[in-house]
């Protein structure tokens, strides 16, 4: 399998009055060509950051310290953080596009659906007017499933659904055939029903491009249904990192394991909902030592002091603990 | 033995023009159920489905349009004064967004002993109520002085169970009490909320739109979709078999937090997505996405039916 992005310590800090908050430090993974990657955790773990940070769409306060991104197109190995803005903008939307979480506030309530994909096509080159880009745009919202895409193209985002208008976003973020689509949150904002949709549109998108996902997402259930390799993030780290069944089968870190234990199965019988003691540190003052030491059964005195390494317990399956 | 019984409730909020009134938004449109001493019972639906709408009605926070509510056997809407005073501290409610219900201004100590104040009930010892009541939520005494601003979501949460607690009800409605936290959080305070239940002898309406969660919480759970309830049954029943087709594809939906199960998942997918309750579809609602439709579901109302221990609306049965 190819590597198609190596991210190796991405650090980024937000320089705010409060202090400098580490919102992710040493984030390291490699994302492989054709498969649906998860970076999964709970809120201000940096999850989203890290995924910002692949295009540089950090906004001040933010900076990205330090790190490296290669993106390996057709065997050139690009380091995207040294990229210059006009560079990177000719690679942010063709070759690596989002969506985001809001649909509402990713789209522009002046303009028309149509005119807004048709700005993607138009931005890249794909087409020589913005005329002949709404064109195609019938084309991009017929394959998102809008019903009605003639009519629809002239729409502006306050007629659609909520559904609707992620599958706008979805359409404008497939619009270029990119080769990564990085997908933050994009059914949070969604009902159920309309999530299950929306998951299913993104997979049959992926099969059909052959494109690889980078799926941002808090929720469990939606990882085990979607990603093939699953990152867990923890204050700003990767604690562990496995193929989706291992993550779930044979967890090893102990957050992993608290985190699976706190979500409800319905399809179980449970009587207790088993916790994780405490609170999510703040970034400004993280623990020293392991970050999860404060609220973790196993910490020892090496805990305390010293930061574990990510490293490998078996083929593939990392694990950032002393005790393993 | 129901605490709460609801009888054919309706709120229909209007929608006012310049002079007249141009319609009406059907939020809750006919439903009956009840709710048994001791029980949680679970509303489950998606957004604007009008779930919070009838929590707000049985306490009486808003006046339905028409139908019936009964706490302990006596309509809310007839009570006396003085029995409405009681009514008032039977029944409270945990709302969603811990970060504007607590006021800003107010000290932990305050915001407990307010509703307190408020109903003129004398403790001998305010400090020590509090700091009580406190310990019992998973706070304690150094807690006692501090605002709001102090606390993370899932700590103003527990603020918000010490204050329900210090008029000791028998009845509370949680509206999604644990949405606007992490789910490390979430486990903690749902526990928090059993244990109390337990020790109080409480009964609880628990109103989500995740199943999950639902699921966890409730003996029996109520589905409802667009204004109207679809379904009610057994929490483990419902769920071992859903009868209504918008119950099946609601569970099919969720997605499982087990691999095995969700990549092999066969789902009844819907289409669309709930149209608006100003303009209702005929017939049964659903009608228009359900896989299953017939003629007759386009034109007549479905009634309530009861199946064995089920209720369920639908012309399929």
């Amino acid at each position: 399998m190819k590597k198609i992005l190596e991210v190796k310590n991405l650090t980024v800090h937000f320089y705010t009055y409060a202090g400098i908050v580490r919102a992710i430090e040493n984030v390291s993974f490699d994302i492989y060509e054709g498969e649906t990657f998860a970076l999964v955790g709970e809120t201000g773990c940096g999850k989203s950051v890290t995924a910002r940070a692949i295009t540089q769409l950090i906004e001040s306060p933010g900076r990205i310290v330090g790190g490296e991104i290669y993106y390996n197109r057709d065997g050139e190995r690009i380091d995207l953080l040294k990229l210059e803005e006009d560079e990177i903008r000719d690679i942010r939307g063709k070759d690596i596009a989002y969506i985001f979480q809001d649909p509402q506030s990713s789209l522009d309530p002046l303009y028309s659906i149509g005119l807004q994909v048709s700005e993607s096509f138009y931005v890249h080159g794909r087409v020589k007017s913005i005329k002949e880009g709404i064109r195609r745009a019938v084309d991009v919202l017929r394959t998102v499933l809008l019903p009605d895409p003639e009519k629809r193209v002239g729409n502006y985002p306050h007629e659609l659904s909520g559904g609707m208008k992620q599958r706008v976003t979805i359409g404008i973020g497939i619009s270029n055939d990119p080769k990564i689509l990085i997908a933050d949150e994009p059914t949070t904002a969604l009902d159920v029903t309309v999530q299950a949709q929306i998951l299913d549109l993104i997979k049959d998108m992926k099969n059909k491009f052959g494109s690889t996902v980078l799926l941002i997402t808090h929720d469990m259930g939606v990882v085990a249904g979607m990603a093939d390799r699953v990152a867990v993030m923890y204050a700003g780290k990767i604690v562990e990192m496995a193929d989706v069944f291992t993550i779930f089968k044979n967890p090893q870190h102990p957050y992993t394991q608290g985190l699976l234990k706190a979500v409800p199965n319905p399809l179980l019988k449970i009587d207790r909902l088993e916790t994780i003691p405490g609170t999510v540190p703040s970034l400004i003052d993280p623990p020293k030592g392991c970050r999860f030491h404060p609220r973790c059964l196993e910490a020892s005195e090496m805990c305390r002091s010293s930061v574990p390494e990510l490293k490998e317990v078996e083929n593939m399956h990392y694990v950032a603990c002393h005790n393993r | 033995m129901a605490l709460v019984e609801v009888i054919n409730l309706k709120k229909y909020f209007p929608l006012k023009g310049l002079f007249f009134t141009k319609g009406y938004v059907k939020a809750v449109d006919n439903i009956s159920f009840h709710i048994n001493k001791g029980e949680t019972f679970g509303l489950v639906g998606e957004s604007g489905c009008g779930k919070t709408t009838v929590g707000r009605l049985i306490l009486r926070l808003i006046d339905p349009t028409d139908g019936r509510i009964l706490f302990n056997g006596k309509d809310i809407m007839k009570l006396t004064k003085g029995e409405l005073n009681s009514f008032r501290r039977d029944a409270q409610i945990m709302f969603q967004d811990p970060y504007s219900s607590l006021n800003p201004r107010q000290t932990v100590f305050q915001i407990v002993m307010e509703p307190v104040r408020f109903h003129g009930i004398h403790v001998d010892d305010p400090e020590k109520f509090v700091v009580n009541l406190l310990e019992r939520v998973g706070l304690n005494e150094s807690h006692l002085y501090r605002y709001p601003h102090e606390f993370s979501g899932g700590q103003r949460q527990r603020i918000a169970i010490a204050r329900i607690l210090s008029l000791n009800p028998n009845f509370v409605v949680l509206d999604e009490p644990t949405s606007a936290l992490d789910v490390s959080v979430q486990a903690n305070i749902l526990n928090t909320l059993k244990d109390i239940q337990v020790q109080n002898d409480l009964t609880y309406l628990f109103i989500s739109h995740d199943l999950a969660i639902v699921k966890y919480m409730s003996h029996r759970i109520g589905v409802m979709y667009l204004g109207k309830l679809v379904e009610v049954g057994d929490s483990d029943e419902l769920f071992e078999e859903p009868l209504h087709p918008y119950t099946k594809a609601l569970f099919s939906a969720i997605p499982i937090p087990d691999p095995d199960t969700e990549k092999n998942k066969e789902r009844l997918v819907v289409r669309g997505e709930p149209p608006s309750p100003i303009n209702p579809p005929s017939g049964c609602r659903f009608h228009p996405r359900c896989p299953y439709s017939k003629d007759i579901c386009k034109e007549e109302d479905p009634e309530f039916r009861k199946i064995e221990e089920r209720e369920v609306a639908c012309w399929l049965y």
